[in-house]
């Protein structure tokens, strides 16, 4: 769960963030990134609020289970916008890999290998999906404090003043798209309650809560940290005027670090660690793609359309972020564009559905092939 | 006083068990274990995989009556193992004769008259002259001991009069003695079973000087013991035959092992012979809990094989998990292929190109890894141990670990994993930088490095697919010729074929160096069979390499991340403990912490997690006498 939603925010988080919240706070971006920290912190509550809503499973099945012909329109949405989520995270490693050292190659060659690996681990599982999420987290928080050190000689702290000096305003403004990007650990949501740790039938609701919440907190202080870090290294290397004219200022600063004699502009080597990074998100939107996918047409195992959908995700990608100006504008609002479509639509619905029926319990559920007594080995 | 023989029911009569026993040992389903059919996970062996070894067909069990599922006995076979069959099916599942000569007859007949198939006939005064048969396979048993345990005792025995009578059936049930009729000085009836239990009775319990005597009766009992080594003895008046234990099996002694050979540790081996291997266990681990599970592979071969395992740690669905993935191959194979193959038909992942199955030589190994919960699967005939399930990193463990100081041990572990990925990516590492990305390499070195590409004619990626292509030629030279020859050729090959190479500008110096480096890093992988994959997915990484540099590698680790991430052996994640994540599991992986403070088993598949109690640090018993009595005074 960690490593899920660690991912979902980091790699945007740390590409496109410390440009973007600079913009508004000049040298009090770091004061904007920690603000988001703790509004997220508060936030994040709903996140196991609606997971809670319907233990053991995620939250687009809940609705399937209530009922179909508002599932299945909510899920169609939910489907095209994962796929247009998708499609932007997928275009950032043609974008990055592009403006660093491969210009020349293709962005539909990124866009393909990207999308066929993120395709093939949706069809693996949550599971493999995770685990090889943990173990790029774990990568990514080991060479976080790295390229910190490597770029020492470069950092000077008078850059960080005067502190507030435009006062509160910009940097509330500036803590908005920051905070934007964690809306899409929101996603979870859909999910989330397939992944058990809410699941435990010897615990009250309180403490069921109180585990989600401790898990939403996890992420929000690890995100915050690096995200913290990095705007902050960023800005004291080059100073707030500077980076407000950069695209990708992180991938500025790793160019800039030299690395002895031996190795110099790191960019590259730092973007072989954000392909993993960005991979790993793009296969949990896949994974979740196919779940919404596979409610829209009433389909039991979503690992079939894991496929299926990798022609219309290149079409997207191809088609839809072709302009680097487009997109960063739209990084910019994401957090007011994206956040109705991330859980807002479901969570009213869900709200609909209890207003129109009651909480009245979902019926049980047939058990599955595997669990039927009479496929069970006998003695 | 009946004299009438009892019937002996020919197999298609002797009743609804044997019935359902159709020629090849097929069973319909249902009744019995249907050895082509895979077992599902969890599954126990089925109602009734056969009776039990020495039971024989028609032993009561009436048609459609539920059987008890199978009990395993410890050293005991289990049950499910299947029957000999093909060439010798049918001959082999009837009943043994009364006679000796017509037992001899068959078992030549059965066996071919297989030149290395001894028989020979005595007469034992013991048993007024009752003649004797007694068939063994020449080359698998001890002359010596045979000579003196079974011929010289039966010569020497007391009469049958003088002898303890109360043990034989009554004098009217004996056998009739008649004249006259060929060789064969007497012709018996059909016995009673009692009068046959009570000659085998006799003679195990009175004449014959072997300690291990097993009763045969059926042909398949007495096939399986003679291929084994055993000898089979037929006596006249009784359809059962004892099977003397007089095996010499040409085996080598115990020797260091070549392969995981360690500086500090245990010098013993495994050796081809099963028990042997079993006997080594045993002394490494002297514990009652440790079970011994037999169950014979291939339908001719029948090659014992064993599961060895600690009862009360292991977990018992891990255990039977092992046995039913045995017995589903068990029957289906002709011929024991050995360790290697056993492995490939058991794991959890037959297309993956990491094994799941770890092996090895060194019992000190298996001993520790049978603490830890794992099980244990030895073969006959192979000195190497298979054990389950495995995790990815016990692949870079090397025994040696065990034995050194903690911190030497995890320096030499951390070494290895630099070097494992090292030998990896380097190639390819180097090509994405020849041929994407100059700017990473400072100026100096870079002109260096195109100082000496300038005259080769190839592209870097071709030139590192030609490098490392010729270093696995050279490899596979080196290891098929004899050592010292093998040994010139490699050293030849490096040296000489290398250096003309870049003479002659087909490579530059820098690939030499490159591709060196990787062999040298590969050769610090202490498993085989991980360092060969390394092998086989360096060359499609070099190529992604060429193709798309850092990108192309990035993608491909992710690849063979997603592959590592989605492996299981025997139902354990493959790269767990790191992901699933246990950290107290963390002590044995990237560092070896000391002794005393690894007192948990891994969590995933044991079932007693402690393995040792606290207060295991070290402490002079002065110091801890001081400190215990200033404490007192202090009080």
């Amino acid at each position: 769960m960690w490593a899920l939603g660690t991912h979902l925010v980091l790699g945007t988080a740390t590409i496109y963030a410390p440009g973007i919240v600079t913009q508004f706070a000049q040298q009090d971006a770091w004061l904007a990134v920690l603000l988001a920290g703790m509004f997220l912190a508060a936030g994040g509550t709903l996140l196991p609020l609606l997971t809670l809503a319907a233990p053991g499973k995620g939250l687009l099945r809940a609705l399937e289970e209530r009922t179909t012909w508002l599932a299945r329109p909510v899920a169609l949405v939910y489907g095209l916008f994962l796929l247009h989520l998708e499609a932007l995270v997928t275009d950032e490693v043609s974008t990055l890999w592009q403006q660093a050292t491969m210009a020349q190659t293709p962005a539909t060659f990124f866009i393909v290998t990207v999308g066929l690996l993120a395709a093939g681990a949706a069809r693996a599982g949550l599971e493999t999906i995770s685990r090889v999420a943990t173990l790029v987290a774990a990568t990514l928080i080991v060479l976080t404090p790295l390229m910190v050190i490597l770029g020492l000689n470069m950092i000077h702290f008078d850059e960080f003043r005067p502190v507030l000096a435009t006062g509160w305003e910009p940097v509330l403004a500036a803590s908005q798209p920051a905070t934007g990007f964690f809306n899409e650990v929101l996603l979870l949501a859909l999910i989330w309650g397939n992944m058990g740790d809410v699941r435990a039938a010897s615990r009250n609701r309180g403490q069921r809560f109180w585990q989600a919440y401790r898990n939403v907190l996890l992420i929000v202080l690890t995100t915050t940290l690096i995200s913290l870090v990095v705007t902050g290294v960023v800005i004291a290397a080059f100073g707030p005027r500077e980076v407000t004219r950069m695209l990708i200022p992180t991938l500025e600063y790793l160019r800039v670090i030299r690395l002895g004699e031996f190795l110099q502009r790191l960019e590259s080597g730092t973007l072989f660690f954000w392909t993993w990074s960005i991979f790993v998100k793009a296969a949990i939107l896949h994974f979740l793609a196919c779940e919404a996918w596979a409610v829209t047409f009433g389909l039991r195992d979503a690992k079939v359309v894991s496929l299926t959908l990798l022609g219309p995700l290149v079409f997207l990608a191809l088609s839809l972020t072709r302009d680097p100006v487009h997109f960063q504008n739209y990084i910019m609002v994401w957090g007011f564009v994206s956040f109705p479509f991330e859980v807002l639509l479901l969570a009213v619905s869900l709200f609909f559905i209890w207003l129109l029926q009651g909480r009245v319990r979902p019926p049980e559920s047939r058990p599955a092939p595997s669990d039927h007594p009479r496929k069970v080995a006998r003695p | 006083m009946n004299l009438l023989p009892e019937r002996v029911l020919p197999p298609q009569e002797a009743g609804p068990v044997s019935r359902a026993v159709p020629p090849g040992g097929r069973t319909p389903p249902g009744r019995r274990s249907r050895p082509g059919r895979p077992f599902r996970r969890g599954q126990q062996p089925g109602p009734a995989h056969g009776p039990k070894q020495g039971e024989g067909l028609g032993s009561g069990q009436g048609l459609g009556r539920p059987t008890p599922g199978p009990q395993i006995r410890p050293g005991a076979p289990v049950e499910g193992t299947p029957p000999i069959y093909s060439l010798v099916d049918r001959a082999s599942r009837t009943p043994l004769s009364y006679r000796v000569a017509e037992n001899l007859q068959r078992i030549k007949v059965i066996l071919g008259n297989s030149a290395d198939l001894v028989t020979r006939t005595l007469h034992v005064p013991a048993l007024s002259g009752r003649l004797v048969g007694l068939s063994w396979l020449e080359g698998l048993v001890d002359g010596v001991r045979q000579s003196e345990y079974i011929v010289a005792s039966l010569q020497k025995g007391k009469s049958l009069q003088e002898g303890p009578a109360r043990n034989l059936p009554e004098q009217g049930s004996a056998p009739r003695e008649v004249q006259g009729i060929g060789e064969t000085s007497h012709v018996v009836t059909r016995p009673r079973p009692r009068e046959s239990e009570g000659l085998v009775d006799f003679l195990r319990q009175h004449l014959l000087a072997a300690s291990d005597v097993s009763l045969g009766r059926t042909w398949e009992d007495v096939l399986k013991a003679v291929l084994n080594g055993r000898t089979a003895l037929f006596v006249d008046g009784a359809d059962q035959a004892l099977l003397v234990e007089t095996r010499e099996v040409p085996a080598r002694s115990v020797a260091e092992p070549e392969v995981e050979s360690v500086i500090r540790g245990a010098r013993d081996g495994f050796t081809e012979d099963l028990r042997t291997n079993t006997a080594l266990l045993r002394l490494h681990l002297q514990s009652p809990a440790l079970r011994f599970e037999e169950i014979r592979l291939g339908r001719q071969s029948q090659v014992p094989c064993n599961i060895a395992y600690v009862a009360g740690v292991a977990h018992p669905q891990l255990v039977q998990e092992v046995r039913s993935r045995l017995l589903r191959i068990a029957s289906r194979y002709s011929f024991n292929l050995g360790v290697g193959a056993l492995e490939q038909l058991i794991e959890d992942h037959p297309f993956s190109l990491f094994p799941t199955i770890h092996h090895s030589e060194r019992p000190d190994k298996i001993v520790a890894q049978l603490v830890e919960g794992r099980v244990a699967i030895i073969v006959q005939g192979t000195p190497m141990v298979l054990t389950v399930p495995t995790l990815f990193w016990e692949f870079i463990q090397s025994p040696e670990d065990y034995y050194e100081r903690p911190y030497l041990a995890s320096f030499v572990r951390m070494l290895r994993f630099i070097m494992l990925a090292t030998s990896l990516t380097l190639p390819s590492l180097y090509v994405a930088l020849v041929s994407f990305h100059h700017e990473m390499v400072p100026p100096p070195l870079a002109l260096r490095i195109a100082g000496g590409r300038e005259a080769v004619p190839f592209p870097a990626v071709f030139e590192a697919l030609l490098m490392e292509f010729s270093f696995e030629v050279l490899r596979e030279a080196g290891l098929r010729l004899p050592r010292p020859l093998g040994q010139t050729i490699s050293i030849v090959g490096v040296l000489v074929i290398g250096q003309a190479a870049v003479s002659a500008g087909i490579v530059s110096p820098v690939m030499v160096v490159v591709v060196a480096l990787t062999a040298i890093a590969s050769f610090t992988t202490p498993s085989y069979s991980v360092a060969i994959s390394l092998r086989l997915l360096r060359f499609p990484m070099i190529m992604v390499a060429g193709t798309a540099g850092l990108y192309g590698i990035a993608w491909f680790t992710l690849v063979i991340s997603l592959h590592l991430a989605a492996l299981r052996s025997f139902g354990v994640p493959f790269l767990s403990p790191v992901v699933p994540f246990f950290g107290e599991d963390w002590k044995d992986v990237f560092v070896r912490a000391p002794w005393w403070a690894m007192r948990r088993r891994p969590h995933l598949y044991t079932r007693g997690s402690r393995q040792a109690t606290a207060g295991l640090v070290p402490q002079p018993a002065l110091f801890a006498e001081r400190a215990r009595r200033g404490n007192r005074e202090k009080e």
